[in-house]
Protein backbone atom coordinates (compact mmCIF):
# COMPACT_ATOMS: atom_id res chain seq x y z
CA UNK A 1 0.00 0.00 0.00
CA UNK A 2 1.26 3.26 -1.03
CA UNK A 3 1.79 6.31 1.42
CA UNK A 4 -1.23 8.51 0.37
CA UNK A 5 -3.76 5.10 0.24
CA UNK A 6 -2.52 4.16 3.98
CA UNK A 7 -3.31 8.09 4.79
CA UNK A 8 -6.58 7.99 3.24
CA UNK A 9 -8.04 4.30 3.44
CA UNK A 10 -8.73 5.49 7.50
CA UNK A 11 -10.70 8.56 6.71
CA UNK A 12 -12.64 7.20 3.87
CA UNK A 13 -13.53 4.30 6.40
CA UNK A 14 -14.25 7.25 8.87
CA UNK A 15 -16.73 8.56 6.60
CA UNK A 16 -18.10 5.37 5.56
CA UNK A 17 -18.88 4.63 9.16
CA UNK A 18 -20.64 8.28 9.66
CA UNK A 19 -22.70 7.73 6.55
CA UNK A 20 -24.11 4.64 8.25
CA UNK A 21 -24.57 6.43 11.14
CA UNK A 22 -28.60 7.06 10.67
CA UNK A 23 -28.98 3.70 9.75
CA UNK A 24 -27.66 2.25 12.36
CA UNK A 25 -29.58 4.41 14.31
CA UNK A 26 -33.11 3.59 13.39
CA UNK A 27 -32.38 -0.31 13.50
CA UNK A 28 -31.18 0.52 16.91
CA UNK A 29 -34.34 2.44 18.02
CA UNK A 30 -35.88 0.17 16.16
CA UNK A 31 -35.19 -2.97 18.37
CA UNK A 32 -34.80 -0.99 21.59
CA UNK A 33 -37.66 1.45 21.13
CA UNK A 34 -35.25 4.11 23.43
CA UNK A 35 -33.14 6.79 22.48
CA UNK A 36 -30.97 6.78 24.91
CA UNK A 37 -30.32 2.85 24.40
CA UNK A 38 -29.97 3.81 20.51
CA UNK A 39 -27.60 6.46 20.74
CA UNK A 40 -25.00 4.23 23.16
CA UNK A 41 -25.84 0.87 21.23
CA UNK A 42 -24.71 2.86 17.69
CA UNK A 43 -21.63 4.23 19.83
CA UNK A 44 -20.56 1.23 20.63
CA UNK A 45 -20.95 -0.29 17.42
CA UNK A 46 -19.14 2.44 15.81
CA UNK A 47 -16.16 2.22 18.09
CA UNK A 48 -16.04 -1.78 17.68
CA UNK A 49 -16.17 -0.76 14.36
CA UNK A 50 -13.07 1.43 14.01
CA UNK A 51 -11.12 -0.67 16.34
CA UNK A 52 -11.54 -4.22 14.43
CA UNK A 53 -11.66 -2.33 11.09
CA UNK A 54 -9.35 -4.58 9.66
CA UNK A 55 -11.31 -7.61 10.04
CA UNK A 56 -13.68 -6.01 6.93
CA UNK A 57 -12.01 -7.58 3.87
CA UNK A 58 -14.80 -6.35 1.79
CA UNK A 59 -15.62 -2.98 2.01
CA UNK A 60 -19.08 -3.39 0.13
CA UNK A 61 -20.13 -5.71 3.03
CA UNK A 62 -19.73 -2.73 5.46
CA UNK A 63 -23.15 -2.63 6.08
CA UNK A 64 -24.03 -6.21 7.30
CA UNK A 65 -21.07 -6.14 8.98
CA UNK A 66 -21.86 -3.17 11.38
CA UNK A 67 -25.19 -4.53 12.00
CA UNK A 68 -23.68 -7.90 13.14
CA UNK A 69 -21.35 -5.68 15.48
CA UNK A 70 -24.17 -4.07 16.49
CA UNK A 71 -26.81 -7.43 17.01
CA UNK A 72 -23.41 -8.16 18.85
CA UNK A 73 -23.92 -5.00 21.28
CA UNK A 74 -27.88 -5.42 21.50
CA UNK A 75 -27.83 -8.68 23.04
CA UNK A 76 -24.46 -7.96 25.20
CA UNK A 77 -26.95 -5.26 26.51
CA UNK A 78 -30.40 -7.80 26.70
CA UNK A 79 -27.96 -10.28 28.82
CA UNK A 80 -27.01 -7.17 31.05
CA UNK A 81 -30.23 -5.63 31.63
CA UNK A 82 -33.92 -6.25 31.84
CA UNK A 83 -35.23 -5.26 28.59
CA UNK A 84 -37.01 -1.91 28.80
CA UNK A 85 -39.01 -1.03 25.96
CA UNK A 86 -40.62 2.68 25.68
CA UNK A 87 -42.71 2.54 22.98
CA UNK A 88 -43.99 5.87 23.42
CA UNK A 89 -40.87 7.59 23.31
CA UNK A 90 -41.77 8.26 19.72
CA UNK A 91 -39.76 10.96 18.52
CA UNK A 92 -40.95 14.77 16.64
CA UNK A 93 -42.04 13.58 13.01
CA UNK A 94 -41.29 15.81 9.87
CA UNK A 95 -44.25 16.18 7.31
CA UNK A 96 -43.87 16.22 3.92
CA UNK A 97 -43.69 19.19 2.47
CA UNK A 98 -46.91 21.34 2.20
CA UNK A 99 -48.95 19.41 4.97
CA UNK A 100 -49.92 20.92 8.15
CA UNK A 101 -49.53 19.60 11.49
CA UNK A 102 -53.14 18.36 11.13
CA UNK A 103 -52.20 16.73 8.39
CA UNK A 104 -50.15 14.32 10.15
CA UNK A 105 -52.44 13.76 12.95
CA UNK A 106 -53.27 10.50 11.00
CA UNK A 107 -49.53 9.12 10.27
CA UNK A 108 -48.32 10.05 13.79
CA UNK A 109 -50.88 7.84 14.92
CA UNK A 110 -49.95 5.33 12.20
CA UNK A 111 -46.52 5.34 13.22
CA UNK A 112 -47.47 5.00 16.94
CA UNK A 113 -49.78 1.78 16.43
CA UNK A 114 -46.87 0.40 14.01
CA UNK A 115 -44.00 0.87 16.16
CA UNK A 116 -46.62 -0.29 19.07
CA UNK A 117 -47.19 -3.44 17.34
CA UNK A 118 -43.05 -4.34 16.61
CA UNK A 119 -42.46 -3.50 20.23
CA UNK A 120 -44.79 -5.77 21.33
CA UNK A 121 -43.02 -8.85 19.19
CA UNK A 122 -40.59 -11.49 20.51
CA UNK A 123 -36.67 -9.77 20.24
CA UNK A 124 -36.05 -12.35 17.96
CA UNK A 125 -39.27 -11.67 15.75
CA UNK A 126 -38.10 -7.91 15.90
CA UNK A 127 -34.17 -8.23 14.89
CA UNK A 128 -35.35 -10.61 11.61
CA UNK A 129 -38.44 -8.10 10.78
CA UNK A 130 -36.56 -5.19 10.71
CA UNK A 131 -33.20 -6.38 9.31
CA UNK A 132 -35.18 -7.49 6.27
CA UNK A 133 -37.66 -4.53 5.50
CA UNK A 134 -35.81 -2.25 7.06
CA UNK A 135 -32.20 -2.88 6.21
CA UNK A 136 -33.06 -4.69 3.24
CA UNK A 137 -31.39 -7.74 4.22
CA UNK A 138 -31.55 -11.13 2.52
CA UNK A 139 -32.19 -13.84 4.33
CA UNK A 140 -28.67 -15.39 4.13
CA UNK A 141 -27.68 -11.44 5.25
CA UNK A 142 -30.03 -12.24 8.42
CA UNK A 143 -28.99 -15.57 9.24
CA UNK A 144 -25.11 -14.56 9.49
CA UNK A 145 -25.51 -11.04 11.07
CA UNK A 146 -27.69 -12.82 14.00
CA UNK A 147 -26.06 -16.31 13.61
CA UNK A 148 -29.21 -18.32 13.24
CA UNK A 149 -30.19 -20.61 10.34
CA UNK A 150 -31.82 -19.83 7.62
CA UNK A 151 -34.91 -21.36 8.24
CA UNK A 152 -35.06 -19.60 11.77
CA UNK A 153 -35.09 -16.54 9.70
CA UNK A 154 -37.70 -17.28 7.61
CA UNK A 155 -40.02 -19.02 10.65
CA UNK A 156 -39.43 -15.78 12.88
CA UNK A 157 -40.10 -13.94 9.72
CA UNK A 158 -43.46 -15.03 8.85
CA UNK A 159 -44.72 -15.63 12.83
CA UNK A 160 -43.63 -11.49 13.33
CA UNK A 161 -45.36 -10.28 10.22
CA UNK A 162 -48.15 -12.46 11.19
CA UNK A 163 -48.16 -11.09 14.57
CA UNK A 164 -48.08 -7.66 13.46
CA UNK A 165 -51.28 -8.30 11.07
CA UNK A 166 -53.00 -9.40 14.16
CA UNK A 167 -51.93 -6.58 16.35
CA UNK A 168 -52.50 -3.91 13.18
CA UNK A 169 -56.21 -5.39 12.85
CA UNK A 170 -57.09 -4.53 16.03
CA UNK A 171 -59.47 -1.25 16.53
CA UNK A 172 -57.64 1.81 17.84
CA UNK A 173 -58.27 3.09 20.99
CA UNK A 174 -58.53 6.50 20.35
CA UNK A 175 -60.18 8.36 17.55
CA UNK A 176 -58.21 10.93 16.05
CA UNK A 177 -59.86 14.57 14.39
CA UNK A 178 -58.24 14.94 11.14
CA UNK A 179 -58.72 17.49 8.54
CA UNK A 180 -58.44 14.36 5.62
CA UNK A 181 -60.70 12.55 7.52
CA UNK A 182 -61.75 8.54 6.57
CA UNK A 183 -64.94 8.40 6.27
CA UNK A 184 -65.09 5.25 6.40
CA UNK B 1 -53.85 -31.38 -6.78
CA UNK B 2 -52.94 -27.44 -6.38
CA UNK B 3 -50.74 -27.08 -3.40
CA UNK B 4 -51.02 -24.52 -0.66
CA UNK B 5 -49.07 -21.19 -0.94
CA UNK B 6 -48.17 -20.49 2.46
CA UNK B 7 -47.15 -17.17 4.25
CA UNK B 8 -43.50 -17.93 4.13
CA UNK B 9 -43.36 -18.46 0.43
CA UNK B 10 -45.26 -15.77 -0.12
CA UNK B 11 -43.02 -13.48 2.32
CA UNK B 12 -40.16 -14.86 0.08
CA UNK B 13 -41.80 -13.28 -2.66
CA UNK B 14 -42.26 -9.99 -1.29
CA UNK B 15 -38.42 -10.02 -0.18
CA UNK B 16 -37.17 -10.78 -3.79
CA UNK B 17 -36.17 -14.27 -2.31
CA UNK B 18 -37.69 -16.81 -4.54
CA UNK B 19 -35.22 -18.57 -7.17
CA UNK B 20 -36.83 -17.24 -10.67
CA UNK B 21 -38.32 -20.84 -11.62
CA UNK B 22 -40.34 -20.64 -7.88
CA UNK B 23 -41.33 -16.96 -8.64
CA UNK B 24 -42.67 -17.89 -11.93
CA UNK B 25 -44.52 -20.32 -10.74
CA UNK B 26 -46.10 -18.39 -8.28
CA UNK B 27 -46.85 -15.49 -10.28
CA UNK B 28 -49.15 -17.88 -11.96
CA UNK B 29 -50.93 -18.79 -8.87
CA UNK B 30 -51.17 -15.04 -8.15
CA UNK B 31 -52.37 -14.21 -11.47
CA UNK B 32 -55.33 -17.10 -11.44
CA UNK B 33 -56.37 -16.86 -7.52
CA UNK B 34 -57.60 -13.73 -5.93
CA UNK B 35 -57.38 -14.76 -2.20
CA UNK B 36 -53.36 -15.32 -3.25
CA UNK B 37 -52.91 -11.85 -4.56
CA UNK B 38 -54.99 -10.40 -1.36
CA UNK B 39 -52.67 -12.34 0.79
CA UNK B 40 -49.67 -11.13 -1.20
CA UNK B 41 -50.75 -7.27 -1.26
CA UNK B 42 -51.41 -7.54 2.18
CA UNK B 43 -47.74 -8.81 3.16
CA UNK B 44 -46.61 -5.78 0.45
CA UNK B 45 -48.67 -3.35 2.27
CA UNK B 46 -47.33 -4.23 5.52
CA UNK B 47 -43.97 -4.58 4.70
CA UNK B 48 -44.23 -1.12 3.14
CA UNK B 49 -46.15 0.22 6.49
CA UNK B 50 -43.17 -0.83 8.77
CA UNK B 51 -40.80 0.71 6.40
CA UNK B 52 -42.77 4.01 6.58
CA UNK B 53 -42.56 3.86 10.84
CA UNK B 54 -39.13 3.65 10.64
CA UNK B 55 -37.82 6.55 8.94
CA UNK B 56 -34.20 7.45 9.86
CA UNK B 57 -34.61 8.93 13.38
CA UNK B 58 -33.14 11.78 13.56
CA UNK B 59 -29.77 11.01 15.70
CA UNK B 60 -29.33 14.00 18.09
CA UNK B 61 -26.13 12.80 19.08
CA UNK B 62 -24.49 12.77 15.83
CA UNK B 63 -23.49 16.50 16.50
CA UNK B 64 -21.66 15.29 19.67
CA UNK B 65 -20.88 11.93 18.43
CA UNK B 66 -17.25 10.87 17.34
CA UNK B 67 -18.45 10.99 13.45
CA UNK B 68 -19.95 13.88 11.58
CA UNK B 69 -23.61 13.46 10.95
CA UNK B 70 -24.53 13.32 7.32
CA UNK B 71 -24.07 16.45 5.06
CA UNK B 72 -27.91 16.85 3.83
CA UNK B 73 -30.36 16.67 6.31
CA UNK B 74 -32.83 13.92 5.62
CA UNK B 75 -36.53 15.02 4.35
CA UNK B 76 -38.94 12.61 4.30
CA UNK B 77 -39.97 12.05 0.96
CA UNK B 78 -43.61 12.59 -0.14
CA UNK B 79 -44.32 9.77 -1.67
CA UNK B 80 -43.12 7.51 1.89
CA UNK B 81 -45.32 9.91 3.92
CA UNK B 82 -48.09 9.01 1.64
CA UNK B 83 -47.71 5.63 1.87
CA UNK B 84 -49.13 6.08 5.13
CA UNK B 85 -52.18 6.48 4.10
CA UNK B 86 -51.90 3.92 1.21
CA UNK B 87 -51.06 1.09 3.01
CA UNK B 88 -52.67 2.35 6.48
CA UNK B 89 -55.94 2.66 4.83
CA UNK B 90 -55.61 -0.21 3.25
CA UNK B 91 -55.29 -2.82 5.60
CA UNK B 92 -57.92 -1.44 7.66
CA UNK B 93 -60.14 -0.88 4.27
CA UNK B 94 -59.18 -4.51 3.83
CA UNK B 95 -60.11 -5.48 7.50
CA UNK B 96 -63.09 -3.60 7.11
CA UNK B 97 -64.83 -4.47 4.59
CA UNK B 98 -66.96 -6.95 6.37
CA UNK B 99 -68.51 -4.12 7.44
CA UNK B 100 -69.29 -2.11 3.99
CA UNK B 101 -72.88 -0.82 3.53
CA UNK B 102 -74.43 -2.09 0.60
CA UNK B 103 -74.41 1.59 -1.04
CA UNK B 104 -70.93 1.96 0.24
CA UNK B 105 -71.49 5.40 2.46
CA UNK B 106 -74.02 5.94 5.27
CA UNK B 107 -75.85 8.99 5.24
CA UNK B 108 -74.04 10.63 8.29
CA UNK B 109 -70.89 10.02 6.06
CA UNK B 110 -72.77 11.44 2.93
CA UNK B 111 -73.84 14.58 5.16
CA UNK B 112 -70.21 14.71 6.40
CA UNK B 113 -69.20 15.43 3.13
CA UNK B 114 -71.46 17.98 1.85
CA UNK B 115 -71.12 20.03 4.95
CA UNK B 116 -68.13 21.25 4.46
CA UNK B 117 -68.18 21.10 0.28
CA UNK B 118 -65.50 18.79 0.15
CA UNK B 119 -63.26 17.39 -2.56
CA UNK B 120 -63.00 14.16 -2.40
CA UNK B 121 -60.94 11.50 -3.73
CA UNK B 122 -62.27 7.44 -3.98
CA UNK B 123 -59.19 4.97 -3.57
CA UNK B 124 -59.57 1.35 -4.76
CA UNK B 125 -56.88 -1.36 -4.24
CA UNK B 126 -58.98 -4.32 -5.04
CA UNK B 127 -59.62 -6.48 -7.75
CA UNK B 128 -62.30 -8.54 -6.02
CA UNK B 129 -65.16 -8.48 -8.15
CA UNK B 130 -67.72 -7.29 -5.00
CA UNK B 131 -65.18 -4.36 -4.56
CA UNK B 132 -64.82 -2.76 -7.67
CA UNK B 133 -68.69 -2.77 -7.71
CA UNK B 134 -68.68 -1.33 -4.53
CA UNK B 135 -66.27 1.34 -5.68
CA UNK B 136 -68.52 2.23 -9.31
CA UNK B 137 -71.63 2.18 -6.48
CA UNK B 138 -69.96 5.02 -4.43
CA UNK B 139 -68.79 6.95 -7.05
CA UNK B 140 -72.07 7.25 -8.76
CA UNK B 141 -73.30 8.18 -5.22
CA UNK B 142 -70.60 10.76 -4.49
CA UNK B 143 -70.49 12.19 -8.31
CA UNK B 144 -74.17 13.09 -8.01
CA UNK B 145 -74.09 14.58 -4.54
CA UNK B 146 -74.39 18.05 -4.06
CA UNK B 147 -73.13 20.32 -1.61
CA UNK B 148 -74.66 22.50 0.88
CA UNK B 149 -74.75 25.45 -2.20
CA UNK B 150 -75.95 23.44 -4.56
CA UNK B 151 -72.36 22.52 -6.39
CA UNK B 152 -71.54 18.88 -7.74
CA UNK B 153 -68.81 17.41 -4.99
CA UNK B 154 -65.33 17.23 -7.12
CA UNK B 155 -64.58 13.57 -7.11
CA UNK B 156 -61.37 11.93 -7.90
CA UNK B 157 -61.44 8.13 -8.30
CA UNK B 158 -57.75 6.67 -8.32
CA UNK B 159 -56.96 2.98 -8.20
CA UNK B 160 -53.73 1.50 -7.65
CA UNK B 161 -52.08 -2.17 -7.25
CA UNK B 162 -54.96 -4.93 -8.20
CA UNK B 163 -57.25 -2.07 -8.21
CA UNK B 164 -56.16 -1.25 -11.82
CA UNK B 165 -57.91 -4.07 -13.04
CA UNK B 166 -61.54 -2.69 -13.05
CA UNK B 167 -60.10 0.41 -15.19
CA UNK B 168 -58.37 -1.81 -17.73
CA UNK B 169 -59.54 -2.14 -21.41
CA UNK B 170 -60.74 -5.74 -22.82
CA UNK B 171 -60.16 -6.62 -19.27
CA UNK B 172 -62.67 -5.11 -16.78
CA UNK B 173 -65.54 -6.39 -15.86
CA UNK B 174 -67.44 -3.29 -15.36
CA UNK B 175 -66.16 -1.28 -18.31
CA UNK B 176 -69.24 -0.38 -19.76
CA UNK B 177 -70.53 1.47 -15.94
CA UNK B 178 -67.29 2.92 -15.29
CA UNK B 179 -67.74 4.81 -19.18
CA UNK B 180 -70.67 5.25 -18.28
CA UNK B 181 -70.38 7.43 -15.29
CA UNK B 182 -67.62 9.16 -16.67
CA UNK B 183 -69.62 10.48 -19.23
CA UNK B 184 -72.19 11.29 -17.18
CA UNK B 185 -70.44 13.10 -14.38
CA UNK B 186 -68.64 16.51 -15.56
CA UNK B 187 -67.00 16.60 -11.73
CA UNK B 188 -65.79 13.51 -11.67
CA UNK B 189 -61.99 12.22 -12.64
CA UNK B 190 -60.78 8.66 -12.97
CA UNK B 191 -57.17 8.06 -12.26
CA UNK B 192 -55.38 4.51 -12.38
CA UNK B 193 -51.40 4.85 -10.72
CA UNK B 194 -48.98 4.72 -13.98
CA UNK B 195 -46.17 2.85 -11.47
CA UNK B 196 -48.88 0.06 -11.03
CA UNK B 197 -49.73 0.18 -14.79
CA UNK B 198 -45.69 0.38 -15.68
CA UNK B 199 -44.64 -2.16 -13.44
CA UNK B 200 -47.31 -4.79 -14.39
CA UNK B 201 -45.90 -3.94 -18.01
CA UNK B 202 -42.54 -4.84 -16.94
CA UNK B 203 -43.84 -8.40 -15.76
CA UNK B 204 -45.28 -8.73 -19.54
CA UNK B 205 -48.93 -8.14 -18.43
CA UNK B 206 -50.71 -6.12 -21.77
CA UNK B 207 -52.40 -3.14 -19.94
CA UNK B 208 -54.55 -1.11 -21.64
CA UNK B 209 -56.99 1.34 -19.74
CA UNK B 210 -59.79 2.28 -20.64
CA UNK B 211 -59.98 6.02 -22.79
CA UNK B 212 -61.75 7.83 -20.01
CA UNK B 213 -59.32 6.67 -17.73
CA UNK B 214 -56.51 9.46 -17.20
CA UNK B 215 -52.62 7.94 -15.27
CA UNK B 216 -51.18 9.45 -12.46
CA UNK B 217 -47.86 9.55 -11.71
CA UNK B 218 -48.37 7.24 -8.58
CA UNK B 219 -51.16 6.97 -6.29
CA UNK B 220 -49.06 7.96 -3.43
CA UNK B 221 -47.99 11.39 -4.71
CA UNK B 222 -51.83 12.14 -5.70
CA UNK B 223 -52.97 11.09 -2.47
CA UNK B 224 -50.26 13.34 -0.82
CA UNK B 225 -51.06 16.42 -2.97
CA UNK B 226 -55.08 16.22 -2.32
CA UNK B 227 -54.06 15.31 1.48
CA UNK B 228 -52.19 18.99 1.78
CA UNK B 229 -55.05 20.50 -0.48
CA UNK B 230 -57.21 19.53 2.32
CA UNK B 231 -59.91 16.42 0.25
CA UNK B 232 -61.39 14.10 1.94
CA UNK B 233 -60.56 10.10 1.25
CA UNK B 234 -62.59 7.44 1.27
CA UNK B 235 -61.48 4.15 0.69
CA UNK B 236 -63.76 1.94 -2.03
Amino acid sequence: MNLLGFISRPQRFEERLGESRPRLWRLAYSWSHNRALSDDLVQDTLAKALVKHKQLREPELLNGWLCSIMANCWHDHLRQHRDTTDIDDVPDLQLPDGATPEDGCQQNQTIRRVRRAVGELPVGQREVITLVDLEECSYGEVAAILDIPIGTVMSRLSRARFALKEKLREPEQTAAICKMSRVK
Amino acid sequence: MIQEISDEVLGAYIDDELEPDEKAHLLDRIAADAEIRSRACELWQLKQMLRSAYRPVRDKSAKRGIFKAPSRPFRWPMGIAASFLIVGGALSGWLARESLEADGLTPQQMEAIRADGSRVVLHLVSDEPERMEAALRMVDKLASAKDKSGRPIQVEFIANGPGVHLLRSGGSPFAERVVAQHNAHPNLQILACRQTVDRLRERGVAVNLLPVVREAPSAEYLLAARLSQGWRYVQA
